[in-house]
């Protein structure tokens, strides 16, 4: 089977300083996996490089079986990345921007499954609204549901539960587990909240300056905090702490 | 067979842009569509009179194309590119760094839509060019005789292909941040008040070189009468350059009190003391620049200095108290137009007095220009 994800040996440096340094992972369909790391560890930056953003000095990165290198437009077409919610258009509504980014993957308009997830954040009052209006909250659902639009094979989130209420983050959580487990989507999500960890990812990476620290799949994190007794929280800190 | 246009989300997004933007245009109060109303048949109306008027007097063209050709075309390829640069430069950006960067069709649709919207513009220029030098020419018999026709067309066009070529250049990006990097170390550890003056004034030196200074700077060059002495040309050039940059700072300051209401709202500081800190830059150039003005206007002997130099002051004023008020409201979309409607009023005072200078219509037109570019 095809990985959704396969990073091979990637490398980027930015002036002197390494920021990310030899990473080697792969992650298949229907995978969820939690990026963790203290800030500048270089998780944003991986996220760029999957996006085809940023272009690394060495290495190579594998959508669905396309290289970002060799079929950029091909790869993308299987992506779903989550725009910073500080870069989106002030002058367009919601709808519009969800239209833009539908009809740019081929669809003729907004599909209904993108106006029922919106219905479901609690986006829907606001989707005529210009972005200028938006709160930081509903901003993020917005960036949230422009990654999701036609449950692509690969969706990277970055920091997804910032600004959202509780009603709205668990709506999320719900949302995530249904695209991973019924539309075989593989979430990566860059998230600084460790207890989520346990209940929403199969699999967690742990980034340190630029290296992955731990890659640990569902197996490992079972047999990792049965053996220790401790929640997955406790040993993630405890592992940063010890650096 | 005609192949179907690929959708082109950066176009797409730009057209819904601009859409709202009149829709919204369409639903503003009467008071604002009026204003707007004003704006736009005073953008009309200046510039055929201030064409007109430069036509009458000078001869610069017949002698600029005559004697001191190629330096007249390396001014328009200057004054071309410097204009393109920045939008070429702010598009590749929003390209592969803005919200619609991770879509497949990004970067190729940018750089086709780029190249489009260059053309476009460079189409444009040499159609200006062109009027323009008809225009401004009377008895020459043909100002685009031989290549100069040819000229007319390519420089726009290279300065489009060379704005092209730099607008993936990094180096501006580096510099910017360096900028960004030593203005914050010189603030660190300063008192409320000469942060702000360190701010105004890193606010202006953002605006001292900017494409719209440079064609102003190049329009200001028609103004030179024919035979006019060296000192002639280098007052001229001088008044000028300071008319351009003092509404350049006055623009700048008035933008950085619409920043600060929205940033230093929380700050226990007292409102009257903020604008004080604020109000500093402003009223020197006030001051400045209105001794200038009327020793320069006395100088010459016109009989019309106080009542300018009243208008002026009296403009200055109001818009920093309008500014002001209404930063602190939060109602920062509003002091645009209130500068736009003192300066309108200050425009139509001014033409009733037959003898006004065309330097001051052509810093009126260089200010309305800013303000049009800018909403």
């Amino acid at each position: 089977m095809t990985a959704a994800l396969n990073v091979e040996c990637l490398s980027i440096t930015r002036g002197q300083r390494p920021v990310l340094q030899d990473l080697h992972f792969s992650l298949n369909r229907g995978e969820m996996l939690a990026l963790v790391g203290p800030n500048g560890s270089g998780k944003s930056t991986l996220m760029q490089c999957i996006a085809g953003l940023l272009k690394p000095q060495s290495g190579r990165i594998l959508i669905d079986g396309c290289s970002l290198d060799e079929q950029l437009v091909e790869a993308r077409a299987r992506l779903g990345f989550m725009v910073s919610q500080e870069q989106l258009p002030g002058l367009l509504s919601g709808r519009q921007c969800l239209e833009l980014f539908a009809r740019s993957r081929g669809l003729a308009e907004i599909p209904p499954e993108t106006l029922q997830q919106a219905e479901y954040l609690g986006f829907s009052p606001w989707i005529d609204k210009w972005v200028m209006n938006y709160s930081l909250g509903t901003r993020q659902k917005l960036s949230i549901l422009l990654a999701l639009i036609d449950a692509p094979p690969l969706i990277l989130l970055d920091e997804p539960l910032n600004g959202l209420d509780p009603v709205s983050a668990l709506a999320l959580k719900k949302m995530l587990r249904k695209l991973s487990s019924k539309q075989d989507c593989c979430i990566v999500m860059a998230t600084h909240d460790l207890a989520i960890i346990e209940q929403l990812h199969s699999h967690v990476i742990v980034l340190l300056d630029g290296r992955i620290m731990l890659d640990w799949d569902q197996a490992r994190i079972r047999q990792e905090t049965s053996c220790r007794g401790q929640t997955l929280e406790e040993v993630i800190v405890q592992a940063l702490s010890a650096t | 067979m005609l192949q179907a246009e690929p959708f082109n989300p950066l176009a797409r997004a730009h057209r819904l842009m601009l859409k709202n933007i009149g829709a919204d245009a369409l639903r503003q109060p009467w008071l604002s569509a009026l204003l707007l109303l004003m704006f736009l048949l005073a953008l009309g109306l200046i510039g055929p009179i201030l064409l007109s008027r430069i036509a009458q007097g000078s001869h610069l063209v017949e002698l600029a194309l005559g004697r001191y050709a190629p330096v007249t075309w390396a001014a328009v390829f200057i004054l071309s590119l410097g204009s393109l640069k920045p939008l070429a430069r702010r598009q590749e950006q929003a390209a592969s760094s803005g919200w619609l960067a991770a879509l497949p069709q990004m970067p190729h649709s940018a750089r086709r839509y780029l190249t489009r919207l260059l053309c476009v513009i460079c189409l444009v220029q040499v159609a200006l060019l062109v009027g323009m030098l008809l225009m401004l020419s009377p008895g020459f018999s043909d100002p685009l005789a031989g290549v100069h026709w040819l000229l007319a067309l390519t420089v726009p066009a290279a300065a489009t292909l060379t704005a092209l070529h730099l607008s993936t250049s990094r180096s501006l990006d580096a510099g910017k941040r360096q900028g960004i990097q030593r203005l914050s170390r010189r603030t660190t550890g300063q008192s409320l008040a000469i942060i702000v003056r360190q701010w105004q004034w890193a606010a202006f030196r953002q605006v001292l070189w900017t494409p719209a200074i440079r064609w102003a700077i190049g329009g200001m060059l028609l103004l030179i009468p024919v035979g006019a002495s060296t000192a002639g040309v280098a007052i001229t050039l001088l008044v000028g350059w300071a008319v351009f940059q003092a509404s350049n700072a006055w623009a700048a300051w008035m933008r950085t009190i619409n920043a600060a209401s929205r940033l230093l709202r929380a700050l226990p500081t007292s409102t009257v003391s903020l604008l004080w800190a604020f109000s500093v830059w402003p009223f020197v150039l006030a001051g400045v620049s209105g001794l200038l003005l009327f020793l320069g206007l006395q100088a010459l002997g016109a009989a019309w200095p106080v009542a300018i130099l009243v208008m002026l002051l009296l403009q200055a004023v109001a818009t920093l108290i309008l500014s002001a008020v209404l930063a602190w409201r939060h109602e920062a979309r509003l002091p645009q137009w209130r500068i736009s409607s003192v300066v309108l009023i200050w425009a139509l005072l001014a033409q009733s007095f037959s003898s006004a200078a065309p330097l001051v219509w052509l810093a009126l037109v260089a200010f309305l220009l800013r303000q049009a570019i800018r909403r």
